[in-house]
């Protein structure tokens, strides 16, 4: 059970800390014994140790769940702009396909009318070209926002299960150390009476 | 058939010096059209601006601090986008779909120095978004100084053609005559008034048709544009005719002494 834990840990520093205080528990159990530790007070404090990592857990689950939420969200929202994306395209677009190139020389009274007409004609057009360039720039944001809260919660999710191992293993070693305690307790006191 | 072969020669030189005679004369029309009209607004430099819709105040508060400004005028979003409505209507629908934030905000000054004065409101892109000095149209200038010139020589060569041909039939029919007068030593004169007169008589009608069409397209292009040009004058019509008319004689005496020295004395 152990070596399996391990093996789910992997190089969990939690999970070796653990190990190595279960090792030095049972290697050194006479000299503990000496410095007379009471084991029933080291699994109250193994199990007060249990409530903050389990309100972690519930945290981690919780934060996953919110990002899931927004993750569908967001999803929502790109499948709504996608649909959208082409009328509005097509609306920005449409202007700058029959925008006409300069000013129309027969028909101003002036050459310094024709000029100015050429330069409202341009500046027109440029600002009829950044609604379309906005779109496509929205759709890559949302895009990219989204791909980043996949990514991220796809962290989350992996740091959440490597969390979720070391508890098993952190409560797996509780639950053989509350055996050993068990076991141990009428043995010292036994000696103890032997002692008196 | 060789009379058919002349009225196709005739009536395709009198074409010809009719067209270009009333492509020259429309060069001429337009080149003093472009200079009273076109050429004589850029007296003043003048800018034209395109500003930033919420800078209009401070736009106009520079424009009565600024010592080099004369005269300034500003037209709004609005008046722009009826401005390029007036000058598409095709693109009515399109225009109407497109709200009011899309069209510029502009200014017309006139300055002292209009190079001093763009140096200027480079130094303010707050209040202005782009900047233009409007430039007299040296290249169209250029453009109607070239086809002048060319319509001119064109039309020479075909007035020297026109007269040519029919002096030479003229020389070939009656050389007999022109032989006699010759020997008898009659003036040159004699012969040449008669011919002179039958010869100014075909210019003065060609001329006069050229007139005519060039009238005729300078009318219809005066009809679709918005110039407030004035159409072909008379004085311009008056002058290409007597042009045509000096230069004619001066030309038909020229191949006449040429063709007459020709002529033998039998």
């Amino acid at each position: 059970m152990l070596s399996g834990g391990l093996s789910r840990v992997g190089s969990a520093p939690l999970g070796v800390l653990a190990l190595s205080t279960l090792c030095l528990f049972s290697s050194f159990g006479p000299s503990i014994e000496a410095r007379s530790v009471d084991p029933q007070e080291e699994l109250r404090k193994l199990i007060g140790e249990r409530a903050p990592i389990e309100a972690s857990l519930q945290e981690l689950e919780n934060s996953v769940l919110a990002l899931e939420a927004r993750q569908i969200e967001l999803s929502q929202e790109l499948i709504d702009f996608e649909r959208d994306l082409e009328a509005k395209l097509r609306d920005a677009m449409l202007p700058l396909l029959s925008w006409p190139e300069g000013g129309r020389f027969l028909q101003t009274a002036s050459w310094l009318e024709y000029q100015q007409t050429e330069l409202l004609i341009q500046h027109t057009r440029k600002a009829l070209l950044r609604k379309p360039l906005e779109l496509i720039e929205e759709r890559k944001t949302r895009i990219a926002e989204l791909s980043d809260l996949r990514s991220s919660m796809s962290n989350q999710i992996r740091e959440l299960q490597i969390r979720k191992s070391l508890i098993d293993f952190e409560e797996e070693e509780l639950l053989l150390m509350k055996r050993r305690a068990e076991t141990e307790l009428p043995q010292a006191t036994g000696r103890s009476k032997s002692l008196q | 058939m060789i009379g058919f072969r002349f009225f196709i020669r005739e009536f395709g030189l009198a074409s010809a010096f009719i067209a270009l005679g009333a492509l020259l004369l429309i060069c001429l029309w337009f080149s003093l059209s472009v200079q009273s009209s076109f050429l004589n607004e850029f007296r003043q430099d003048q800018l034209s601006l395109i500003l930033d819709p919420t800078e209009k105040e401070s736009f106009e508060q520079l424009m009565r601090e600024e010592s080099g400004v004369l005269r300034y005028s500003l037209q709004t979003a609005e008046e722009n986008r009826d401005r390029i409505r007036s000058l598409y209507p095709e693109l009515d629908s399109v225009i109407d779909s497109i709200s009011i934030e899309n069209f510029p905000v502009s200014a017309l000054v006139i300055v002292e120095d209009g190079r001093k004065m763009m140096s200027f409101f480079e130094t303010r892109p707050e209040l202005i978004q782009a900047q233009m000095i409007h430039q007299a149209p040296d290249s169209l200038k250029t453009l109607i100084s070239v086809a002048t010139t060319i319509f001119l020589f064109l039309w020479v060569f075909t007035l020297i053609l026109f007269l040519y041909f029919q002096l030479e039939g003229v020389a070939h029919r009656q050389s007999a005559k022109w032989s006699l007068m010759k020997m008898l030593g009659a003036k040159s004169s004699r012969i040449f008034l008669p011919l002179w007169g039958l010869q100014m008589t075909r210019l003065l009608v060609s001329s006069v048709c050229a007139c005519v069409l060039a009238w005729w397209a300078t009318s219809y292009l005066l009809s679709f544009s918005n110039w407030t040009w004035a159409g072909l004058g008379l004085n311009l019509s008056l002058g290409f005719i007597l042009a045509s008319l000096v230069l004619g004689s001066l030309c038909l005496y020229s191949l006449f002494l040429v063709q007459f020295r020709r002529v033998s004395v039998c």
